[in-house]
């Protein structure tokens, strides 16, 4: 058999010439096979994929609408920029891995340097800076932040994969890595701060390498030069383009930053999130608003894209363009906002505040809140406005420590470091075995031992807050008394296992001392780049007067905080000129202004509302924040500032902070009063500032004096609570008091002046809270009634025209870019309150006349021969806080029909005195007796003027 | 025996051999006029040089040039050393000679000269072929051209020249024993190149190399640089379906016109051809190469001289498998190696020695043709 098989081959192989034709035609049959599946079979897919390879679409931006204010005056716009773009398109693919990293280095470095040349501004993201000394650093604001920054750096997913030695990387390590061959393989040739740029812009890259669509720029809104150098330079700079984009600009733009919001990149989430129908004109590069009428009317803003077809050859270069559809630009949106008095009432609040502020400021370091027995003789310390320089970050701590020898700032960082060392081995002392219980500690150490737990200890996810019991005793014991000693809570969590298992070895005999140890050395490692914690100790330094409101000054003055000349610091340095008249100064001045001190009060906010169609004239927030650095790219360093600063600039205060009404309310309460027949106009109660008739007794704001017997539009116009307690327990009798039945009354009459829904102003905005429980106080605006301004002003215009509930509006009109009316808005009526007597409305007007009549700040008004009717209303918040102060108004008969509807509003303000004062100012400002230039001149009064009232 | 061949008569001349090849050069030349009007001009000269050639060694007895086979050896391995030493010096690759009006590729003339050097040899030792000392001289007459072609380095080439010479070692008489044992020896070889490609950090095959092999395998993974040429060739064949995206069009959508295959013009002409010309070109070029690689070997099989016989299995194989390797390789079937496609792709000294190979093949044909007219020999007695 295998003789037969061998003699076969053997056959076959003594005819070789056979066997090489065999060979032959077998080969090339099989080259024709070949053929025929890739070009007949498969043919038709590999042209489609091709042509879809070479043909690209590109999308050509449109231009943004600009917003105008009802008067045309242009707010925010879009100007052309070019912006240079870097990309790895596979043009250097054939070098090997060094020689790419060479060219692309240097082509950074070229691109870099030429910019620079021209003044440019280098987009910087990366997290790693350079200090005078030429010292790298981390310029992270906690240590979380870090360790996120450290993991995307060595390509983990979670801080948790990170080995130790990694986390324990210093900024000279990382720069050291990320220029060695393994990554970048930067050139020693490069001096340390042009590594740092390289670093900077191929880190961009690295983080865009796997999303495709998402390009790396290296600077925007470029110089004509550098587009020149750019342009001409494209066969060497490869990679590196110019493209055509728009930079966003706003007028003014603390006035109105509120309303408008600011744009930005779209975020992968918010891209998702997109509704299908729009989603198209959308993709993951583009800039949309995000937040205010940018991000509301993004649609009309955004515009329509265009496009055309690119035939590109193997590098990317261009061969044709085809089918190309221009862009049309974005519409153009008109509010209703009157840009003037926009502002006017902005800066009456600014200056307000300022007014309230200065009398009130002591030469004193601390200082006990709680010891006043009344809040409207709450001081303001000069310590907590130095203080402030560092919790609001109007001191950088960073720039300190990386300030040039020989100044104070690098004096004072040296103290604080040692200062801080101090403070974190008596803090680890402490959670080691503690000497007393955290209610026995000093303030200081309650803080830092509160912020190591709470805050430090939870966000590093070392305690497990999730696993912790809400009802567990120690955990309740430490946060209600504070009566536990700090090691034995981490002991007991320890032994509970809400610790994180990081901590936790496997062996089973680990002593809870040995995880102790552990979670210290964390602290102690980490609380070095934690800016909270710096914060908190700088705070503690000055009040412990180890900082001085000298030094304060000068590392303000030496950070460009503020801009003096020799001759002031000198005197400030000598002590000619104490910090105290310095600041008092500069607060005087305006420099120092109440929204960036952060001090209580520092906050306002002022709706201004044609109550005949519900047009929003002015929506001021005070304070607000310059949109222009959070538009286009952001402004790390000033975003953080706003989020963590103390008077919450990002928040709308007049559509999103929400207290209660007060005596603003009472005019619910009448009008309940009166339409269930349980007063009328001759109906009298007698207030001797105190109401008995529940307990405990709720008492008038006059106690212990008394109003004697008022009647309902007496007690709007002196404001008396005894009467509306009377009221409200009137109408809750139901053979008994029952607070149901009054609180379903006041909630019938709240919805009738619309306090029950948002206003519909079309920003974000808080939904307003009607009291649940409580009738007799919730009947005075207290209980636990919460409205934002903006619900105050659907409410005060409906008292204005008598039962019309308008949906507030920001938005008069939407124009295409050559000015056609695309959409008007009209005013929408939500509701028209019919059922109310007309005896009632003159009642309730009659008396808030009458009281504006009786009030000082009308002074001017009245002899103006302007009417204006309003009440005034103050909340209190706590006994350590001011008392917030609030006034609703109208203009009544004036000389030329003017229809306005104010709400003034400002938190802790100790009382509705002074927003009742800014009211009478807009109402003298929008009837002409005074123009804007008139009122900024009037200087800020800083004479002792206490008034009560309410 | 003279060195010019009198008493040819017109009809001595393999016509079918002689069209098959113009036409094929034809069509290769307006292949790369579709390329650059530059390589149509160059290719031009080249093909009507080499019909010269080809006429000019139809007419000289090839048993003639056969008995200076010495002559012919050294001739070859000194071309090889002054390009080793004295090359111009593209891409990496010392390959060409620059004699002032012209670059010339020793490599590729080496073919023609080696098939014929060790036709030569082998014919002389035929007796004594079997012989350990013969075949050890053998392998090293055919190590020291190799080696310098290697070194150049033309791996390609190298493994080309291998396979025609082993061919040739086989026809002249090769005894079975060591037939086995060269194909054992052969298949044992390419395991061990497969196993040596896996490893990573190897240091016997140049990287470069062993990335191309790699690459054929797992074109994903390597797509990014070196197997995007092999893969780019694909697609465009296959996007050429039947009948083509036609030759010298200024469509933007081809992957020609779009620079998507670099050096179209030598060792991936085929690619131009499969786009541009579809199904029908690429199969008439397979076609027309398969059909003078048959001829070269009904010319052998014909010859009464086995030395005419070997010659042209020689050169048969020569254009066949160089033919085959570069269609598979642009086609995706083989690794990227730098092989040309004869006839057609642009390169005077491939040109010029494929058409030297043919008029020797032509010559061979014509001394057939004259023995049998007249009348000498009983056909038979050869077989």
């Amino acid at each position: 058999m295998v003789q037969n098989i061998i003699k076969k081959i053997n056959k076959i192989i003594s005819k070789k010439q056979h066997i090489a034709i065999l060979l032959f035609s077998f080969m090339f049959i099989l080259l024709i096979l070949r053929l025929f599946n890739l070009q007949i079979i498969n043919g038709y897919t590999f042209r489609k994929n091709f042509n879809l390879k070479i043909q690209k679409e590109i999308k050509i931006n449109s231009t943004r609408g600009n917003i105008y204010d009802c008067n045309g005056k242009l707010l925010a716009y879009d100007k052309l920029s070019y912006d240079v773009k870097i990309e790895d398109d596979g043009r250097l693919d054939y070098l090997s891995n060094d020689e790419k990293n060479n060219k692309l280095n240097s082509i950074i470095f070229d691109t870099i340097t030429s910019l620079e040349k021209n003044n440019d501004t280098i987009l910087y993201t990366f997290k790693i800076k350079q200090n005078s000394d030429g010292k790298y650093y981390f310029d992270t604001a906690s240590n979380i932040e870090k360790n996120r920054f450290l993991a995307d750096i060595y390509g983990k997913i979670s801080i948790d994969e990170l080995s130790d030695e990694q986390l324990e990387s210093t900024a000279e390590d990382i720069i050291d890595y990320l220029s060695s061959n393994v990554r970048y393989n930067i050139d020693k040739k490069y001096s340390p701060s042009d590594k740092l740029k390289i670093i900077n812009t191929r880190y961009a890259m690295t983080l865009n390498r796997f999303s495709k669509y998402i390009d790396t720029y290296i600077a925007k809104n470029i110089s004509e030069k550098s587009v020149a150098y750019i342009s001409e330079n494209t066969n060497k700079l490869i990679g590196i383009s110019v493209i055509q984009g728009s930079m966003r600009f706003y007028n003014d733009s603390k006035y109105f930053s509120s309303i408008i919001g600011y744009t930005g990149k779209i975020s992968e989430g918010e891209y998702n999130n997109l509704s299908k129908s729009v989603k198209n004109n959308y993709s993951i590069n583009d800039t949309i608003g995000k937040a205010g009428i940018e991000k509301n009317l993004d649609i009309e803003l955004q515009g329509v894209k265009g496009s055309k077809t690119l035939f590109l050859d193997s590098t990317g270069n261009t061969l044709k363009v085809s089918n190309e559809i221009n862009p049309s630009p974005g519409n153009d949106v008109f509010l209703t906002i009157d840009s003037e008095l926009q502002m006017t009432a902005y800066d009456l609040i600014e200056r307000k505040l300022t007014e309230i502020i200065l009398p009130r400021i002591i030469n004193v370091i601390n200082y006990d809140k709680s010891n006043e027995k009344d809040t409207k003789d709450i001081k303001i310390p000069i310590g907590e406005i130095y203080s402030s320089f560092f919790s609001n970050s109007l001191i950088d701590i960073n720039d300190m420590a990386n300030s040039k020898d020989g100044t104070t700032s690098k004096y004072i960082y040296n103290i604080f470091l040692s200062y801080k060392e101090k403070i974190t081995n008596e803090l680890i002392n402490e959670l080691k075995s503690s000497t007393k219980n955290q209610s026995n500690y000093s303030s200081e150490m309650k803080d830092y031992s509160a912020y190591i737990i709470d805050e430090f200890l939870v966000n590093h996810n070392i305690i497990l807050l999730d696993k912790l019991p809400k009802d567990d005793n120690m955990y309740k014991a430490w946060n209600n008394s504070g009566d536990v000693k700090v090691s034995d809570l981490l002991n007991y969590y320890i032994a509970n296992k809400f610790i994180s298992k990081n901590f936790i070895s496997k062996s089973k005999y680990q002593e809870t001392s040995e995880i102790v140890n552990k979670i210290c050395k964390y602290i102690n490692n980490n609380l070095e780049y934690d800016l909270s914690f710096s914060r908190l100790i700088l705070k503690h330094m000055v009040y412990n007067e180890v900082i001085s409101g000298k030094q304060i000054c000068l590392i303000a003055i030496e950070q460009g905080y503020f801009n003096e000349n020799t001759d002031t610091i000198l005197k400030i340095n000598s002590g000619e000129r104490t910090a105290y008249d310095y600041l008092y100064g500069k607060i005087a001045d305006l420099e120092l202004t109440p929204g960036e001190m952060g001090i209580e009060p520092c906050s306002g906010s002022c709706i201004i509302t044609d109550p005949n169609t519900g047009k929003v004239k002015a929506c001021v927030s005070y304070p607000g924040y310059d949109n222009n650095k959070l538009s286009n790219y952001i402004d790390q360093k000033y975003y953080n500032k706003l989020i963590s600063h103390n008077s919450r600039p990002l928040y709308n205060h007049a559509t999103q902070e929400s207290f209660a009404p007060g005596s603003t309310y009472k005019m619910v309460s009448a009008t309940a009063g009166l339409q269930t027949f349980v007063i009328n106009s001759e109906t009298y109660h007698e207030c001797n500032g105190e109401f008995e008739r529940i307990s405990p007794h709720p008492k008038c704001w006059i106690y212990p004096d008394g109003h004697g017997y008022q009647n309902v539009v007496g007690a709007i116009t002196n404001s008396c609570n005894m009467f509306f307690y009377n009221t409200a327990y009137d109408f809750s009798y139901n053979n008994h008091y029952d607070d149901n039945k009054g609180i379903e009354i006041l909630k019938k009459y709240a919805s009738k002046f619309g306090l029950d829904k948002k206003s519909g102003i079309e920003l974000e905005e808080t939904m307003p809270i009607i009291s649940e429980k409580d009738a007799i106080r919730s009947a005075i605006g207290q209980g636990y009634n919460s409205f934002t301004a903006s619900s105050l002003s659907v409410y005060i215009s409906c008292i204005a025209n008598k039962g019309e509930i308008y949906n507030l509006s920001l938005l008069d009109k939407i124009t295409n870019s050559n000015k056609d009316i695309i959409k008007s808005f009209i005013p929408s009526i939500r509701n028209k309150t019919v059922d109310i007597a007309d005896s009632t409305w003159d009642m309730l007007e009659t008396g808030m006349v009458e009281m504006c009549n009786a009030h000082q700040s009308f002074t001017t008004n009245r002899a103006n021969g302007i009417l204006v009717a309003g009440k005034t209303g103050t909340s209190q918040q706590s006994s350590k806080h001011p008392d917030n102060g609030q006034f609703v108004g109208y203009l009544l008969n004036n000389p030329n029909n003017l229809n306005y509807s104010f709400v003034v509003r400002m938190a802790n303000s100790y009382g509705a005195v002074y927003s009742a004062d800014i009211c009478a100012d807009l109402c003298t400002y929008v009837t002409g007796y005074i123009t804007r230039e008139e009122l900024l001149k009037r200087g800020i009064l800083s004479s002792n003027n206490y008034i009560t009232g309410d | 025996m003279k060195l010019f061949t009198s008493n040819i008569k017109f009809t001595d001349y393999n016509f079918k051999l002689i069209i098959n090849t113009i036409i094929v050069s034809i069509f290769g030349i307006i292949v790369l006029g579709s390329v650059d009007k530059y390589y149509l001009k160059q290719q031009l000269i080249g093909v009507l040089i080499g019909i010269f050639a080809m006429l000019f060694f139809s007419r000289i007895d090839y048993r003639e040039i056969l008995s200076y086979y010495r002559i012919i050896y050294l001739f070859n391995t000194i071309l090889l050393l002054i390009v080793t030493f004295f090359g111009t010096e593209v891409n990496d690759a010392r390959r060409w000679l620059n004699i002032g009006f012209i670059t010339f590729q020793p490599s590729e003339l080496s073919k023609i000269l080696l098939i014929l050097f060790f036709t030569g040899f082998l014919f002389i030792n035929k007796e004594k072929l079997n012989n350990f000392k013969t075949l050890s001289i053998t392998i090293i007459l055919a190590a020291i051209p190799l080696f310098l072609i290697l070194r150049e380095p033309d791996l390609s080439t190298t493994i080309i020249l291998l396979f025609i010479i082993y061919i040739i070692v086989v026809i002249s008489g090769l005894s079975r024993k060591y037939f086995y044992i060269s194909i054992i020896a052969l298949v044992a070889l390419i395991a061990i190149f497969f196993i040596i490609i896996k490893i990573p950090n190897q240091k016997v095959i140049p990287k470069y190399q062993q990335n191309r092999v790699l690459a054929w395998l797992n074109p994903e993974k390597y797509e990014a640089n070196n197997s995007m040429q092999q893969q780019n060739s694909i697609q465009a064949i296959g996007s050429g379906q039947l009948t083509g995206k036609g030759l010298y069009n200024d469509n933007y959508l081809t992957y020609k016109n779009s620079n998507y295959v670099p050096e179209s013009q030598t060792d991936f002409i085929f690619t131009v051809v499969g786009e541009e010309t579809g199904f029908i070109g690429s199969f008439l070029v397979v076609f027309s190469l398969y059909s003078i690689v048959i001829l070269c070997f009904v010319v052998g099989y014909k010859s009464i001289y086995t030395r005419g016989r070997i010659i042209a299995t020689g050169i048969g194989t020569w254009i066949g498998i160089q033919s085959f390797v570069n269609i598979a390789v642009t086609t995706g079937l083989f690794p990227n190696t730098g092989v040309t496609l004869p006839f057609i792709s642009y390169g005077l000294t491939s040109v010029v020695s494929l058409y030297i190979g043919i008029g020797i093949i032509l010559n061979i044909d014509i001394q057939t043709k004259i023995q049998k007219r007249m009348d000498l020999i009983d056909e038979k007695k050869y077989f």
